[in-house]
């Protein structure tokens, strides 16, 4: 892989060629392919894509909740020090929730309506044998003092409906740290969140973040998100990375077809040009049964010709440090393209 | 009022939708205002927003304009004939609504073309073989391929089920289109082609689109007016130019301060967790705000500010009825940061 191999000396967590197949009545829907990254101690990789594109199931996959009707394999999947994709549940569960732990989209169903929010927090620090009831609830306090929630103390005896929705993603969110995790996934944090609790929600995580030293997984659709709070990117398109690169790098120089379409479609907070019309991207996501030939966005790409359609994938090339896309054009007509498409001249 | 009343599509005055409460079987039951005191003029062709948090009452507006959930109190009057003096059938031909969610507001056990031909079989009382004709006409207009008529809307995307949602919702030929969170439950690179089929639309038909949404990016690059609402209440009214480059109100602020644009360069401001929204059955007296707003002093807390105009724009803040006054007394004015 051109991927960022020396980018860390020594990743938390680093993964090749991930691959997830479920088996449906239509025949193998193959939902990703070749997905291979390194997480960096500390450091915060977004994955953004649209509905379908793999980014949660790749993220299941890790976390061992799949379904049963998906299969996955990978070259390796190593978290600090310890393959994951094979392990047994009663490892597994040794694992998760204690040094990689998740924060899910709705905050309302991933906590138990029927359990206090002590309880909930304090069970997963006494599962995982950190120590006692009581330091359990000091812990517990400490925390949700620290996500910004008043009264904690008092706070532990109430029930998740009793709280805003904000609120209770800060209690999953606090959750999540109960063991001080080395990694979290974050799929999709914010989006069930109002935006003005949505900007305080990843002040939040980034501070947390610093804080702590955590290393975190951004699972988003939202370049908005991937901007502000995240390091590098990878740009998921049906099942494959299709670029990744340091975030600032990806929005300056988009390569890849798909990454410059995708941004250029955001209606821009910038004084609007009223005849001006967002930029669209044709067409819609590939069907992704059976096997995948050539580039899955060529349907969709204006620089596609007959040559995207040949072979399995197409390769990574490099483009600068820690930078690669998978496309076959020159890096000149990409350049060109992504001029075009901002309006400039050439 | 600014407008001129003859073009005036749509007038709310004072509007109230409150529901009534009880907190436990011997309470006095309370009342949660959904909809406080909103007045508001559309004008002919028109591409209008509303904006607020969860929460805020635009949706309890929209289900109000469509004639779903009555008014309490005020009058909403459409071509200026009073909204409840429309029969059911009659309004369908001046409002339709475009719902958030593509996948449950389309029947799945009826193709697209049964779909799209209910409102106007229901409301003119013709057989489907006679409107099939329109139909078409119809899904043309959305950009639908006519060879998907008999399919069904499990077997479409997303961005298509919202094409058939707005094809549904112009084959009565209404003269306002509601649209709540019209793009909200689709991909960016799909929410691109529906909103510039929407724009396209409504200047093709000289449309009226009242635009729900909670994305000011997406506010800012369609609409000309936007209301901010909050807690119930219109808080800021105005030009979206207006609005957008210099916010009045401490609430406009905020929303605006809390977009998250595409760019690596901007940081995430530092603000203090504020609690969120207050209690929408308790909200605080005097302004609704007062509890967030870093401006806020004794009056804020005692009067609720009059709708006033300042330079342009429609604001309901202390600050703003009287500028000079609070300058002198407070020192800061509120504005973006």
């Amino acid at each position: 892989m051109a991927q960022d191999k020396d980018f860390c000396g020594d990743p938390i967590l680093s993964v090749r060629n991930l691959e997830v197949v479920l088996k449906t009545a239509v025949g193998e829907l193959q939902a990703t392919r070749g997905i291979s990254f390194d997480i960096c101690p500390g450091e915060t990789f977004a994955i953004v894509g649209e509905s379908g594109c793999g980014k949660s199931i790749s993220s299941m996959a890790l976390m061992g909740l799949l379904p049963r009707i998906a299969k996955a394999r990978a070259e390796h999947c190593v978290f600090d020090g310890h393959e994951i994709l094979n392990m047994s549940r009663r490892q597994l569960s040794g694992i998760r929730g204690n040094t990689l732990s998740m924060i899910f989209q709705d905050p309302m169903t991933s906590l138990n309506p029927v359990y206090t929010i002590g309880d909930q927090l304090t069970e997963v620090f006494l599962r995982h044998g950190k120590g006692n009831a009581k330091e359990a609830r000091d812990r517990a306090v400490f925390l949700l003092e620290r996500v910004g929630i008043k009264n904690a103390s008092e706070r532990l005896n109430a029930y998740p409906h009793q709280l805003s929705g904000g609120l209770r993603q800060r209690v999953v969110i606090a959750m999540a740290m109960m063991c001080s995790p080395k990694l979290i996934i974050a799929d999709e944090p914010t989006t069930a969140l109002d935006v003005t609790v949505q900007m305080r929600t990843l002040a939040l995580l980034s501070e947390l973040q610093k804080e702590f030293g955590l290393a975190i997984i951004l699972i988003t659709h939202d370049l908005g998100v991937v901007a502000s709070l995240s390091d590098r990117v990878a740009v998921m398109y049906a099942g494959q990375i299709v670029e990744t690169a340091p975030t600032r790098q990806l929005f300056a120089d988009p390569m890849h077809p798909y990454t410059q379409g995708l941004i250029q479609c955001i209606p821009s907070y910038a004084p609007p040009n009223a005849d001006a019309e967002l930029h669209t991207i044709p067409g819609m996501v590939p069907a992704l049964i059976g096997r995948q030939k050539g580039c899955a966005f060529r349907n969709r790409c204006a620089l596609a010709d007959g040559d995207c359609a040949k072979g399995d994938e197409i390769l990574m090339r490099e483009f600068g440090a820690g930078h690669g896309y998978r496309c076959l054009r020159s890096e000149d007509a990409l350049c060109e393209n992504w001029r075009s498409l901002q309006g400039e001249p050439a | 009022m600014l407008d001129v009343t003859n073009d005036v599509v749509l007038s709310l005055r004072n509007v109230e939708v409150a529901f009534p409460l009880r907190k436990g079987f011997f309470a006095k039951p309370g009342l949660l205002r959904a909809v406080n005191d909103v007045s508001l003029d559309v004008r002919r062709g028109e591409f209008i927003s509303i904006v607020g948090e969860s929460g805020c009452g635009k949706s309890t507006l929209v289900k109000t304009l469509l004639g779903l959930q009555p008014a309490t109190a005020g009058t909403i009057s459409i071509n200026g004939k009073d909204l409840g003096d429309y029969s059911r059938k009659e309004l369908a031909h001046q409002v339709q609504p475009i719902f958030q969610d593509p996948y449950s507001s389309l029947n799945p056990r009826k193709s697209v073309a049964a779909n799209i031909a209910l409102p106007l079989i229901l409301s003119e009382g013709l057989k489907p073989s006679q409107v099939r004709d329109r139909v078409l006409e119809i899904m043309e207009m959305v950009s639908l391929p006519t060879r998907l008529e008999h399919t069904y809307p499990s077997q479409m995307s997303g961005g298509q089920r919202q094409r058939v949602a707005i094809a549904r919702a112009l084959i009565t030929r209404p003269k306002i289109l509601i649209c709540d969170e019209p793009t909200s439950a689709l991909d960016v690179s799909v929410q691109a082609q529906i909103l510039n089929l929407l724009r396209d639309l409504s200047r093709r038909l000289n449309l009226t689109s009242v635009f729900i949404s909670h994305d000011l990016s997406v506010v800012r690059h369609l609409t000309q007016r936007v209301a901010v609402m909050y807690l119930g209440r219109v808080v800021e009214l105005g030009e979206s130019e207006h609005i957008f480059r210099t916010p009045r109100h401490p609430y406009t602020q905020l929303l605006i301060r809390s977009i998250l644009p595409p760019d690596p360069e901007h940081r995430l401001p530092p603000v203090a967790w504020d609690g969120g929204g207050p209690d929408p059955t308790n909200p605080p007296s005097g302004c609704h705000f007062n509890t967030r707003c870093p401006y806020a002093t004794d009056i804020c807390r005692i009067e609720r500010p009059p709708m006033v105009e300042a330079e342009g724009v429609r604001v309901a803040c202390h600050a703003w009825s009287d500028p000079e006054a609070w300058r002198a007394a407070n020192g800061e004015i509120p504005q973006l940061s």
